[in-house]
């Protein structure tokens, strides 16, 4: 079984966990049958990933619609329970969440696989990850205590007006199911799945767009990155700037382990000096790279964040990618 | 609108009253929890608020099923095809109150939980609105 795992390689591990996440916090599959959602105490608590609470397989809640929720009764109550909630997850894991606990990063990733021509990152894709921090402030935060003020009541800015994974996972399964939901779909629901189907389409062409791009809970985790329990490190001493590992990352990073990078693990085995290890695994007493392992093509044999996995990446010669 | 037990209800019947609107469903645990004080509110102001509770999410059977193992008096609209929840109200979180002066006039709107207190305090600022047919005093007698 061990064997088997360590033959699957970085990538084809965390596919596994991913895949066990995404089915986990969708465990209510009656839901989807009878068209609607779990109401069990299950709910009160939310999953690190983005997975809506609407969803009629869920059985937790989204953090980003807990988040918005919790700011109800700003200010004389603050959401110091969600923002705790999002601080240990960070801490620990800042965005291996992404990589790991979010069905929809799963849902873009295969999405990605469909060999089409792909549109590859560049300088200007860096610049425009920022535009996920504005989503956050705005549509998270500003938007809804702007309409608390004004109208009284929250509105859900994020979760209204732009998340895609509230209407696929949430808004179209209960509309096929409801008749009487269908009956009272306007131009919102339209607006919806036209953003909708945009992130889905363009994430055949361009790896993980949402996550780059736009996603809130990313830009959360972000901020924890550096200091995260779990994460990519990175040894100065043997590190000869050669910049392998963020040409070989698919997402915008322009060092490892800065905060675009979701620790998946891929750039391990990319590093001709075996410069970068698993926070997880090298606080735990250091592992030499000298050993050299068989690595497949591709893939490589290399350690996924946390799993304690004892294979090490192969040497390889300068310049290799 | 008609009622759970197949009566008639408009709202412009009810001029001169205070209506209390609260949208709620048996699945929803604060919704449940504030329902007892509802229903002494009603009983407490009995000729001069209506509480009118609209469920959401449930059947009209389960709906009038609670109501009646409960003991709840006051009458039930079932949405059950999410018309008024969906169209009416400005908030997608349950349960949510609004309250209706004797004039028509939404004069109050509490999303989430609320006492018996609060709900006291938005009745009697309501009923505080004379209604505009009446010269002098609020209308006391129904």
């Amino acid at each position: 079984m061990m064997a088997r795992l360590r033959a699957l390689g970085a990538e084809g591990r965390r596919r596994i966990v991913q895949v066990l996440a995404a089915v986990l916090y969708n465990a209510n599959v009656g839901g989807f049958l009878k068209g609607n959602i779990y109401r069990g105490n299950s709910k009160k608590f939310c999953v690190p990933g983005l997975n809506c609470y609407s969803c009629p397989g869920a059985i937790a809640a989204c953090p980003l619609g807990s988040l918005q929720a919790s700011l109800s009764s700003f200010p004389t109550a603050l959401p110091l329970y969600m923002l705790g909630i999002l601080l240990l997850f960070g801490a620990l894991l800042g965005r291996a969440v992404c990589a790991f606990l979010c069905p929809f990063g799963l849902i873009q990733e295969l999405l990605h696989k469909i060999p089409t021509k792909k549109l590859k990152k560049s300088a200007w894709t860096r610049r425009l990850t920022v535009i996920k921090y504005i989503v956050l402030v705005v549509m998270v935060i500003a938007l809804p205590l702007y309409f608390l003020a004004v109208d009284g009541v929250l509105t859900p800015a994020f979760c209204k007006w732009l998340c895609p994974v509230g209407t696929l996972e949430g808004g179209v399964p209960l509309m096929i199911a409801d008749e009487h939901l269908r009956a009272q779909a306007g131009w919102l629901f339209s607006w919806k799945a036209l953003v909708t189907a945009a992130v889905l389409v363009a994430s055949v062409f361009i790896y993980r767009p949402f996550c780059r791009f736009l996603c809130p809970l990313g830009a959360i985790y972000s901020l924890f990155n550096r200091v995260a329990i779990l994460g990519v490190r990175l040894d100065r001493k043997k590190c000869t700037h050669c910049g392998a590992c963020a040409r070989a990352c698919k997402m915008d990073v322009r060092i490892v382990n800065d905060r675009e990078c979701l620790r998946c693990g891929e750039c391990v085995s990319r590093c001709p000096t075996g410069a970068i290890t698993c926070k997880f695994i090298a606080s735990k007493g250091g592992k030499t790279h000298e050993e050299t392992v068989r690595t497949r093509a591709g893939a490589g044999a290399s350690h996924i964040c946390g799993a304690g996995d004892a294979t090490q990446p192969s040497r390889r010669g300068p310049g290799s990618l | 609108m008609t009622l759970s037990d197949g009566a008639t209800f408009r709202l412009s019947e009810q001029r001169g009253k205070v209506v209390l609107v609260n949208l709620w469903a048996t699945w929803c645990p604060p919704c449940v929890a504030e329902m007892p004080d509802l229903q002494k509110l009603s009983e407490d102001y009995a000729d001069t608020l209506v509480v009118l509770g609209v469920n959401v999410g449930d059947t009209a059977e389960d709906a009038a099923a609670f109501m009646e193992e409960n003991g709840y008096t006051y009458p039930m609209y079932v949405d059950a095809d999410y018309s008024l929840a969906l169209g009416m109200f400005p908030s997608p979180y349950i349960p949510f109150t609004a309250i209706i002066d004797p004039n028509g006039v939404v004069t109050a709107i509490h999303s989430g939980l609320a006492t018996y207190e609060q709900f006291q305090e938005y009745v009697d600022a309501a009923l505080s609105n004379a209604p505009e047919q009446t010269e002098a005093e609020p209308a006391q007698d129904a």
